[in-house]
């Protein structure tokens, strides 16, 4: 899932970009979806600041409440209730930590492994790039429920184990582009100079290799969250995601699908979330690729968002 | 110069035979018939050969095509003869039945003790492995007397042997014939079975449907509908979306959450069943896991914390019958004035405190997904309830084949839900495959209820019997290894054009189907 403006990043030539600098060009072109992410990751770090009420609670006596209608104990369900009686809003709130933690997460773990595996490819060579290029083609073959229903069914289902899994199949973008950065540093004139001077391959990779990928790797990185967001959400509508007692926005929607056509409310809401989630990171992961790629930036006047 | 009239062009040789073909495609017209019955079911049978497998699907299609030797009456439940016209004790361990005559197989082979003698004897058999085999091992084997005369002979008193000779689900002597059987071979026989049923077999494609037609010469009458077709859905909402849409003509099972839409839907009406469904319980064992629920305080802890008539009401749409035993309404047996613990949250917290547990403690309780009826929303009701006096339950949902599996090695510990019961067994002897500690999928264990149920097991005089469980339930009550029971009541949905009321146990057997 590499987008084809962070591929056309990796041929650019080698700049360094000052942290400033990249946060005054980031900001002017991510103003809306920035503010949806924002308020996602409110929700997420602080659920009970939005919302007084328990997610996991149960009142068999007001299942079924539609959207602003008044609950027996008196309150007014803004979304409605579901299948047990729990409200819906609340479970929207909790169920958005629930993404952004295993989105982010997932990200993390699948950055961390793709550049560790892109630098050893590049820097060791030989056998080892062989064995890493073609772990990477597998793992792009591999068709991600079939590795989900495999490792949740042998190790349990955890969030840890959703986070692995998730992890595992979003790695081959960071390495490709990691390896591919560093072989044409490892090639340059100043490169030699440094190790001629006794540089050690720690700094060169640290001071030259890694600032130039860093832009590519934060586009990758937003698009890769968009995307863990929904392998969580799917794995949760299949039943392979986190356990029942995490409110997860694709656990709601698996709920809600038989009552579709009676009280769609269930459904409805938790898949407008994610919509609208989704479409925010994706464009936030647009906008900050137009901020950082020089080639678009030149070519593209500045867009609303 | 102007082409010759009388060849045809390619033009019109291209038009006249795409005509052609299109008109041969159209249904040609003929004086139509009402149409098969359509049958939805919610998977495909594992076999057709009944004396094979009992799941479900199985059962529901093989019940028309298989006969046995015994049933039970449509309105009082008590045993008459089916393919046997009179049965009768000759010795505590030998049971003599007298068969009908002029009863033939769909093949035309005749019906007589030989083929009794060759259908017992071949689900007895380990190499053939069925998987009713473990209910009727107590069966040694059968003697014939004379064509019509067949002696069944037990190992030891096996009062349940009429239990078995009629259709119940799992645990069903069912009755194929011998040279057919001998003839095609396994794999034959269960791909096109032959019976005595009111149906025969014509077809089955995988994965779409299984039909079936009359038996002009059926020893109860020729059934009403001509043909039968079993359509397999899968998918819930499917199959409650045909019935609506009037393209089958019933459906199985339907869930209480869609009675509603079933009813406003003007295609048919629901018609419910409360005899015979399973019987959904929440077993905890007291041996196979430490924890707090070794003590029987806090069994009954957990069982006063849990409102099951609320979760009925709401959760099941009140489609359920709050059994609290473990055992069906209209068991043999079943003493319902033994009552479970009710709903009583304080006492539930005063009896977690006397048994050291006052500030709760963690478990967890299995579940598959979607196995049964609400199951998942179920369990989560009561895990809430159970949070409620400070017990916090971890509700573990697993993928069924995976339950199954883990169930029969006793790995859903410390608790989980099961359904047994069901299928047309009425009788009291429930309680020893879920409860009883040698019973291979038992999670409990208590050497007095082990006593009485293995007694009652060998008791032919009803009177013993009743009184040995009527002890049984007396522990059960007490001891309260599980979480209230109740008894699912199967609902379906018949469509207007079609006359049919479920089978006393709840199960599906068309023979007096019939089109209005």
């Amino acid at each position: 899932m590499v987008p084809n403006g962070a591929v056309s990043m990796v041929i650019a030539p080698p700049r360094r970009l000052r942290g400033r600098h990249l946060l005054f060009r980031a900001i002017r072109p991510i103003r809306a979806s920035g503010l949806v992410v924002a308020a996602v990751i409110v929700c997420a770090a602080a659920p009970g600041f939005v919302t007084h009420g328990n997610p996991n609670a149960v009142h068999l006596l007001a299942r079924f409440a539609p959207p602003m209608s008044r609950t027996p104990a008196g309150t007014v369900s803004l979304l409605g209730t579901d299948e047990l009686g729990r409200d819906i809003f609340t479970r929207l709130v909790y169920g958005a930590r629930t993404s952004m933690l295993i989105g982010a997460a997932a990200v993390l773990f699948a950055g961390v492994l793709g550049t560790g595996l892109g630098l050893t490819a590049a820097i060791r060579g030989g056998l080892a790039d062989s064995v890493i290029m073609r772990l990477a083609d597998m793992q792009f073959a591999f068709p991600f429920i079939l590795l989900a229903i495999t490792i949740i069914g042998i190790f349990g289902q955890t969030i840890q184990n959703v986070i692995l899994v998730v992890g595992l199949s979003n790695w081959v973008a960071y390495a490709r582009i990691v390896r591919a950065e560093t072989l044409a540093v490892r090639e340059r004139a100043y490169v030699e100079a440094a190790r001629a001077i006794g540089m050690t391959l720690t700094r060169i990779v640290w001071r030259h290799v890694l600032p130039n990928v860093c832009a590519s790797l934060i586009v990758v990185a937003t698009f890769g969250m968009a995307g863990s967001i929904l392998a969580e959400a799917g794995l949760s509508f299949l039943g392979l995601g986190v356990p029942l007692r995490i409110p997860s926005w694709g656990g709601m929607l698996a709920d809600g699908r038989q009552y579709l056509d009676t009280e769609y409310w269930l459904s409805f809401f938790p898949g407008i979330a994610l919509f609208i989630t989704v479409l925010a990171v994706n464009l936030l992961g647009d906008g900050l690729r137009d901020a950082l790629d020089p080639y678009v930036r030149t070519r593209k006047a500045s867009r609303f968002w | 110069m102007a082409p010759a009239a009388a060849s045809i062009t390619r033009r019109q040789f291209v038009t006249g035979a795409a005509a052609a073909g299109l008109l041969s495609v159209l249904p040609s017209a003929h004086a139509a018939g009402p149409g098969p019955m359509v049958v939805v079911i919610p998977g495909e049978p594992s076999t057709l050969d009944w004396q094979k497998a009992c799941d479900l699907n199985t059962h529901e299609v093989c019940r028309n095509i298989f006969d046995t030797l015994l049933m039970r009456d449509h309105k009082t439940l008590a045993f008459k003869g089916s393919l046997a016209e009179s049965w009768r004790l000759v010795n505590p361990t030998t049971w003599q039945f007298k068969l009908r005559r002029g009863v033939r197989f769909h093949n035309g082979e005749p019906f007589d003790a030989a083929a009794v003698k060759f259908s017992v004897e071949r689900m007895l058999d380990p190499k053939f492995g069925s998987s009713h085999r473990g209910l009727i091992s107590d069966i040694d084997h059968v003697d014939v007397v004379d064509a019509q005369t067949a002696n069944v002979v037990t190992q030891k008193p096996f009062p349940l042997l009429p239990q078995r000779m009629s259709s119940g689900v799992c645990g069903t002597i069912s009755m194929v014939p011998p040279k057919y059987v001998a003839d095609t071979g396994e794999a034959g026989a269960a791909a096109k079975p032959v019976g005595t049923g009111p149906y025969k077999f014509v077809e089955w494609v995988k994965d779409d449907h299984i039909t079936l037609e009359a038996n002009q010469d059926y020893f109860l009458g020729r059934p009403a509908i001509d043909r039968v077709v079993f359509r397999i859905v899968p998918e819930l909402s499917t199959r409650v979306a045909a019935f609506v849409s009037g393209q089958a003509d019933l459906v199985l099972y339907v869930p209480p959450d869609q009675v509603a839409k079933v009813n406003a839907s003007g295609a048919g009406k629901i018609v419910v069943s409360h005899l015979g469904g399973l019987v959904i319980m929440t077993v905890i064992t007291n041996y196979l896991m430490p924890g707090p629920w070794e003590d029987v305080r806090v069994r009954r802890a957990i069982n006063y914390a849990v409102d099951m008539d609320t979760i009925i009401k709401t959760v099941l749409g009140g489609y359920a019958d709050p059994v609290g035993m473990p055992l069906e309404r209209g068991a043999s047996g079943f003493d319902t004035s033994i009552k479970f613990p009710g709903y009583d949250p304080a006492q539930a917290k005063a009896l977690l405190r006397q048994a050291g547990h006052g500030s709760g403690f963690g478990m967890t309780l299995n579940v598959p997904n979607h196995r049964y009826i609400n199951d998942v929303e179920v369990m989560q009701a009561i895990a809430s309830m159970l949070g409620n006096v400070g017990i916090q339950a971890n509700v573990q949902v697993t993928e069924q084949s995976v339950y199954v599996t883990k169930w029969a090695k006793r790995e859903l510990l410390p608790a989980y839900m099961v359904a047994w019961g069901g299928g047309g067994l009425f009788d009291a002897d429930l309680l020893f495959n879920s409860l009883d500690s040698h019973s291979a999928l038992s999670i409990y264990k208590n050497p007095a209820l082990d006593a009485v149920l293995e007694q009652a097991r060998t008791t032919i005089d009803t009177a013993k019997r009743k009184s040995l469980y009527y002890q049984a339930q007396q522990i059960v009550a007490r001891e309260v290894p599980l979480i209230k029971a109740y008894q699912q009541a199967t609902i379906f949905g018949v469509s207007n054009r079609l006359a049919w009321e479920p089978w006393i146990d709840g199960m599906v057997f068309l023979h007096d189907a019939r089109f209005k």
